[in-house]
């Protein structure tokens, strides 16, 4: 069965997918950091969150054009570091890696010297290890050129709008 | 220190506040100066640190915060009651090996003030941490690390697989560097799978040592000096202690997060170990590499060539990935003849979606994704288009030594003598001696040219 591909919104720069716990102050920070003044975001551009509680989040398989250059990032998925162990957590980010090529990691919570050095090497590119350190990556951010043809939203997930 | 929540302050040898958090401001209720008596509430008297030996220099201490008046919204004054708190307060003894030690102001003591409670026993999770769940989790941890470095490895392994000349070359170049423990300097197309080749080479080379993978564009000084942290302590902690950066995007390095990292390589040239990876179609941002990192990477280079260049391993290659399922004839031909502008990552993607398409054990073209299956071969001369990032041009397409055609070869050779004699005419301003000398022959065998009798 071959499903229509929702339209796009040309207004839409960026997604991010937050999984796990949002009632956090890592959350709460992330928030007020991109709809603040200090905020990577231009100002005619809408971002959005969709949210996923339950460790998986379910990001569109990029179609059509290729990835070629490594900058070209589909959106980025902030996971939180859960506080009983990262176990669960590295397999869930290895798996979207393997399954979902394209997208830029991002882990977000306390984590131990010897956890930042598995997170890593699992191919995350920045973590987050207090609530106000938001702003030091307003370059992986702002960095973001995503080709709105070659993906499509689920948008059954709630949504905010920065 | 100014962006962090705590409640904390500093206070030199002469008992004068030197430093409080913005934070630890706005708890007292202070703007500007703190008053006297609040400066004296928060300082520990000096006696306090006498016979405090079994403390090792720290103490905890109930504060009494006096009452004080802060401005409120419309400019009334509001008066703060007396408040109780404990804090902690620890010595801060110059560091003897500090660059500038004989220097009066740095070998001076701290004090380090901070609020907050101790946790009760009972609120600190033991059990997670060291009980039955702690242990369980840590089994957990270590399954996955190894199942997703034995994927790695398995994946590496078969980005270097094949028979060609190319891949030969590709994979004794990655099993030397397998072998020996130097710089590293991968290179290749976006998605070429250089990172699955740069964990392949620590791992292989040197699986003790600790290694931290960064994205080095995003890298300033400061950013690098936290991340890189889990490398870089160890190695300041011991002599012996060895690390290894792996750095994406190595050429698009910030020039401060450049210069950190050439002082670190100055200070361990033997103990740190960079592995580099650099894209050759990632334009516009690069920021070149300092010539002492550049030296680096010329230790040991690696390109990984295009799965273009290697069209006759691609069969072989992708019934390796697949493992469970059998790539039907079709497929097959469609893997060689497709360019995979996506390089490695493309190819993969490519191969896990077929493997979840097919229902069977065998898997047909129709399961390959739409812009893969639906790839023809271009027959068509009459232009090229050539796509580089979000650029398409279009242009003549450049002969091949397969499109070699002449109409006639005896009409072309005339032609390109009649066009000599007429040079060789000009040379000599119509002297027919003089032509027949700069073409070498005689004079007679040029006029009966001249006159078109062969």
């Amino acid at each position: 069965m071959i499903t229509p591909t929702q339209p796009e919104d040309p207004t839409t720069k960026l997604t991010i997918w937050w999984v796990g716990n949002s009632n956090s102050p890592w959350h709460d920070e992330f928030v007020r950091w991109i709809i603040g003044p200090d905020s990577p975001r231009p100002t005619e551009a809408k971002w959005e969150i969709l949210y996923s509680e339950d460790g998986s989040p379910s990001l569109p398989r990029a179609t059509g054009q290729p990835i070629h250059s490594p900058k070209c990032k589909l959106g980025i998925v902030v996971w939180t570091v859960p506080s009983h162990g990262i176990a669960e957590l590295l397999k869930h980010i290895a798996a979207t890696r393997r399954t979902r090529p394209g997208y830029a990691h991002v882990t977000a919570g306390l984590a131990s010297p010897a956890e930042r050095l598995l997170i890593s090497e699992f191919g995350v590119v920045a973590h987050i290890q207090h609530p106000k350190d938001w702003a030091s990556w307003s370059a992986l951010f702002a960095d973001q050129k995503k080709t709105a043809r070659s993906i499509s939203v689920n948008r059954n997930q709630s949504t905010v709008t920065g | 220190m100014a962006s962090t929540a705590a409640c904390f302050w500093l206070i030199d040898a002469n008992g004068t506040l030197v430093y409080l958090s913005p934070e630890m401001l706005t708890w007292l209720g202070v703007e500007g100066d703190v008053p006297p008596s609040i400066a004296t509430a928060i300082t520990p008297d000096p006696v306090m640190w006498t016979g405090t030996a079994a403390n090792r220099g720290h103490l905890t201490r109930r504060l009494h915060i006096p009452a004080t008046e802060v401005k409120g919204n419309a400019g009334k004054h509001l008066a703060t009651e007396p408040r109780v708190v404990t804090a902690h307060f620890v010595q801060l003894a110059p560091l003897l090996d500090a660059p500038h030690a004989n220097d009066a102001s740095a070998g001076a003591t701290l004090i380090l003030g901070c609020l907050g409670q101790y946790l009760p026993d009972n609120s600190v999770p033991w059990s997670d941490w060291f009980g039955e769940q702690g242990v369980r989790e840590a089994a957990k941890l270590d399954e996955e690390i190894a199942k997703f470095r034995a994927q790695q490895k398995r994946h590496a392994t078969m980005l270097l697989a094949g028979t060609s000349p190319t891949s030969r070359r590709f994979r004794s170049r990655v099993e030397l560097a397998c072998r020996i423990r130097c710089h590293v300097g991968l290179t290749g197309l976006g998605g070429c799978g250089a990172g699955e080749i740069a964990s392949l080479i620590h791992h292989a080379s040197t699986s003790a040592e600790p290694l931290v993978c960064l994205d080095a564009s995003l890298m300033d000084s400061e950013l690098l000096e936290v991340y890189a942290s889990p490398v870089i302590a160890e190695l300041r902690e011991s002599s012996n202690a060895t690390g290894t950066l792996c750095l994406d995007r190595f050429d698009e390095m910030p020039t401060d997060g450049q210069a950190r990292l050439i002082e670190w390589v100055e200070t361990w040239p033997e103990r740190l170990r960079l592995i580099g990876i650099r894209y050759d179609d990632t334009s516009g941002t690069k920021t070149s590499l300092a010539e002492p990192l550049e030296i680096l990477m010329s230790t040991f280079p690696i390109e990984i060539p295009t799965l273009a260049s290697r069209s006759a391993d691609l069969e072989l290659i992708a019934s390796g990935l697949t493992r469970t399922a059998r790539l039907s004839r079709e497929t097959n031909e469609l893997i060689r003849t497709y360019p995979w502008p996506g390089q490695w990552e493309e190819l993969t993607a490519a191969i896990r979606f077929a493997a979840e398409m097919a229902t069977g054990d065998r898997i047909g073209r129709e399961h390959l994704p739409l812009a893969i299956r639906s790839y023809r071969v271009s027959t068509s001369t009459s232009g090229q288009v050539s796509t580089r990032d979000n650029e398409i041009t279009i242009g003549p397409p450049q002969p091949t030594p397969r499109d070699f055609k002449l109409e006639s070869l005896d009409a072309t050779l005339s032609e390109y003598e009649a066009s000599l004699i007429e040079r060789a005419m000009e040379a000599a301003d119509g002297n027919k001696a003089e032509a027949a000398r700069r073409l070498g022959i005689s004079r007679s065998r040029l006029l009966r040219k001249l006159s078109g009798d062969t």
